[in-house]
């Protein structure tokens, strides 16, 4: 019988913010505890909230054994403990003060709302020769802003987050924003044109699916039988990866380690790897990569793992190369055709200069292409430098069709 | 039961859930558990500043609410107008849960798997049956002491085909509140089946450009609480002169044909008897006969812009503060049948499911399975990335509602709002035709 203890503690306290003031303080300190017992056919798993008692927790498990399979064997011996933690910030009342009057004082006509978390957490798997575990300090933001004369309720979001909070170079990117916002720009007239991303969730979302193991492995994927094809740019090079400052560990839900560096999925636009848990891997006969996810006292399942694109040699002023440049700042809804074609309104741009900063805020417009254009041909890279240093968020740049209102 | 410090407005949420989890993927098991929770979410009120924690250890509220009054300014919420909006009721709305085992559940739930066996396109599944019961108790420095519980489950079937290069993938999903409510769907999945077949086989581009949309009341309810519903939100008002001015109750928001509410009391995945405040739910008109008339509160929202609470005061899980949110809203349903609604289209689309839906000022749904409608008849299948539209002007151009509707819950997911998601909510309404709606 292998025993697994899966420990996760988060604690934070969150600042609220409501149309430009501080207005809320939320404290939180969460342990959850996961009990796991393969007994080589069948996994019982059972959990609690606060702090365990660990012999009821057994028995609870032992009773949840013979319902799951399970005849592979788990993750076994392995030694690592990582931590990824940033510098002590400052109280979080006084920091959420200083920044709220900093964007209130210069831009008056913005209306701010949000939250500022400062959180601190570990999780740990151990037992039977498994003793990982990884730390993570940090911070996160997430702001909603708009122009007081605005009658949306939103116009657009301000999102940060990594392992040290720097209030200045913080207040300093989101005052290059905004001073971008207020300054409305001529569009670039309509069509094929340079187009980069800070959040590539919404762009790789259709890849993801395509590279989820078991719809690679049963035919449901755009991927399948593919594997070992060259199917995107040799630009491109997609990782899954781990040891982000969410509190994403560099193990999985079942004790399975990413390398360091992470590991390729798409390697120079060549499809290698589907993500896969044990059970997808040993199913199917495919590599495992180690994107399992569980919750507390949930079975380890094939989950979504962190992924990031490798980033070019090249910074986004070599990228986007002198050619009218726009950043996707807000792109909500849109989706992908079940081909792989690709549509979405955008509902805040901004035009970039040659530098590839931010110099004005463009009128809504819309985006399309489709997956294999967008990380093939029309690939043009992951920019070397960070977009937002603070966040350590780097620019994707491609190429799309965009229209702009006519007039 | 409390010492609730004095000179502040404090009140503590008990919360206990038990959640169930049964899920297979392609007919192996890979979940089978039962989650039961207790936990306690604090909050402190001074007048100007919030002060909350949320707590695992039930034995630590006393020493919780000290600590959280320790921080806050004394003396200043006497005479606040939020405490008029606050409730110090005392109810007892517990009904209790239903008592069907874990076998039964998964039987049921296995008794739809043999409807994938016809369907040799279907290359993979997977099928859940999730259910989560809650009791809560509120009690507060005013007097407050609101019991009350909820439950909601269903079962989900999602599944994927691939013919030669063709894909697609659909969901197959019923709420209920019991087993008995979630009986005898098999007909109904195998013609879910053989639409998303159909939809593989034959499903075309669309053109782009404006026409006419029939939306189905899936569609329509989540256009209406995407579009309109968290603009409906009054904590997106606070502090906000031009959302006031532009959103006055009496404005005309839309056509004459469209109403919208809001309801706590009704059954299903929104049902919210009481909000995590102690206010009772009922009914809220956002929009009657196109006119703007109402805004979901919660006390301080409805203190702030001087009205009334509507028992909108919800938080996801014990880990959050009580914000704004929809509980079920739907479209009310009009006069025309089904068939007399499509025979009003002469050329145009019917978006039967979706993906998702968004809102900001231009609102998108990006459909699932989409069909042309020609002189008032479906025909064939279509494939659009997102259909899109100015809110305001899209509510101007609703011009057909059916007299049949549909309240409709996701299984197992549910509506975000910032960083508190998923939280359950029930929306629908009828079928509804939309002029000059972009399609992409």
């Amino acid at each position: 019988m292998t025993r697994q203890v899966c420990r996760e503690t988060i604690t934070d306290t969150t600042a609220g913010i409501t149309a430009g003031a501080v207005d809320s303080v939320r404290n939180r300190s969460i342990l959850r505890t996961g009990l796991r017992l393969y007994d080589g056919a069948t996994v019982g798993v059972a959990g609690c909230l606060g702090e365990a008692d660990m012999t009821d927790l057994e028995n609870k498990a032992r009773k949840m054994l013979g319902f799951v399979p399970f005849p592979w064997e788990p993750a076994g011996e392995q030694v690592c403990h990582r931590e990824r933690t940033g510098a002590e910030p400052g109280p979080i009342l006084d920091e959420a003060e200083a920044l709220v009057s900093g964007l209130s004082r210069d831009f008056p006509d913005i209306l701010i709302s949000g939250k500022l978390a400062f959180r601190s957490g570990r999780k740990s798997m151990s037992g039977d020769g498994l003793d990982l575990s990884f730390s993570h300090r940090g911070f996160e933001l997430g702001l909603t802003y708009k122009r007081r004369e605005s009658s949306a309720i939103i116009d657009g979001f301000a999102v940060r987050g990594g392992p040290d909070w720097n209030r200045e170079q913080v207040l300093e990117e989101i005052r290059r924003e905004f001073a971008a916002f207020l300054n409305p720009a001529a569009p670039p007239p309509s069509g094929k044109m340079t187009v980069v991303f800070i959040d590539s969730q919404q762009v790789l979302s259709q890849l993801m699916a395509d590279l989820h193991g078991l719809r690679y492995a049963t035919g449901s994927s755009l991927l399948s039988g593919k594997m070992n094809s060259r199917v995107f740019s040799k630009d491109f090079t997609l990782l899954q990866y781990a040891d982000d400052f969410q509190g994403s560990p560099f193990f999985d839900a079942e004790g399975t380690v990413t390398p360091t560096g992470g590991l390729p999925l798409i390697d120079e636009g060549v499809f290698e790897k589907a993500f896969t848990d044990i059970r997808t891997s040993r199913t199917y006969n495919l590599p495992l990569t180690g994107a399992a996810a569980a919750s507390y006292d949930g079975v380890p399942a094939l989950g979504w793992p962190e992924v990031r694109v490798k980033p070019s040699r090249r910074t986004l002023e070599q990228l986007i190369a002198d050619e009218p440049a726009i950043l996707i700042s807000v792109t909500s809804g849109g989706d992908f055709t079940p081909t792989g074609g690709f549509g979405a309104p955008v509902q805040l741009a901004f035009l970039l200069d040659g530098s590839g900063k931010p110099v004005g805020r463009l009128p809504e417009c819309s985006i399309s292409s489709t997956v294999w254009k967008m990380l093939g041909e029309d690939f043009l890279g992951v920019s070397a430098d960070p977009f937002n240093p603070s966040s350590d968020q780097k620019a994707m740049v491609m190429k799309m069709d965009v229209e702009f209102p006519q007039g | 039961m409390y010492r609730f410090p004095s000179g502040v407005f404090s009140d503590v949420r008990l919360e206990e859930s038990v959640t169930t989890v049964i899920a297979f993927v392609m007919g192996k098991l890979e979940q089978r558990r039962v989650r039961a929770e207790k936990a306690v979410f604090i909050r402190v009120f001074d007048g100007v500043r919030w002060y909350y924690a949320s707590l695992t250890d039930p034995g630590r509220v006393q020493e919780e609410l000290d600590n959280l009054a320790s921080m806050a300014r004394t003396g200043g919420v006497e005479g606040h107008p939020m405490l008029q909006s606050l409730s110090a009721r005392h109810d007892d709305l517990v009904e209790g849960r239903p008592d069907d085992s874990l076998e039964e559940k998964t039987g049921q739930l296995e008794s739809y798997f043999g409807e994938l066996g016809g369907f040799p396109t279907v290359t993979s599944w997977n099928a859940s049956h999730i259910d989560r019961y809650s009791r809560k108790r509120i009690v507060s420095s005013l007097g407050a002491d609101v019991s009350f519980d909820r439950f909601h489950g269903g079962i989900g079937i999602g599944f994927s085909m691939a013919k030669g290069e063709a894909r697609a993938s659909e969901q197959f999903q019923k709420t209920g509140a019991g087993l008995k409510e979630l009986e005898g769907l098999h007909g109904e999945f195998r013609s879910h089946l053989q639409k998303t077949l159909l939809y593989l086989e034959k499903a075309q581009d669309s053109k782009p450009g404006k026409q006419t949309v029939v939306l189905s009341p899936l569609a329509a309810g989540i256009f209406a609480h995407e579009s309109f519903g968290h603009k409906s939100e009054a904590d997106f008002m606070l502090g906000d002169e031009t959302m006031m001015r532009e959103w006055p109750m009496g404005a005309r928001v839309g056509s004459e044909i469209l109403s919208i509410w809001d309801d706590g009391t009704v059954r299903g995945t929104g049902y919210t008897p009481f909000d995590d405040e102690g206010t009772p739910g009922g009914r809220t008109f956002l929009v009657r006969n196109g006119v703007l008339s109402g805004r979901l509160h919660n006390a301080r929202t409805a203190a702030e812009l001087g009205e009334k609470p509507t028992g909108n005061a919800r938080a996801v899980d014990f880990n959050y503060e009580p914000i704004p949110r929809m509980t079920t809203t739907c479209i009310e349903p009009g006069d025309l049948s089904r068939e007399e609604l499509f025979k009003g289209v002469s050329e145009g689309v019917f978006i039967e499911t979706v993906k998702h839906g968004s809102g900001m000022s231009t609102f998108t749904i990006a459909p699932n399975l989409a069909w042309r409608i020609r002189n008032g008849e479906i025909e064939e299948p279509l494939k659009i990335s997102v259909i899109t539209g100015d809110v305001m002007e899209t509510l101007g151009e609703i011009d057909g509602l059916s007299c049949e509707m549909e309240i409709i819950g996701f299984v197992g997911g549910g509506c975000g709002k910032m960083e508190q998601h998923p939280l359950p909510v029930g929306f629908g309404g009828p079928f509804v035709r939309v002029r000059h709606m972009q399609v992409r």
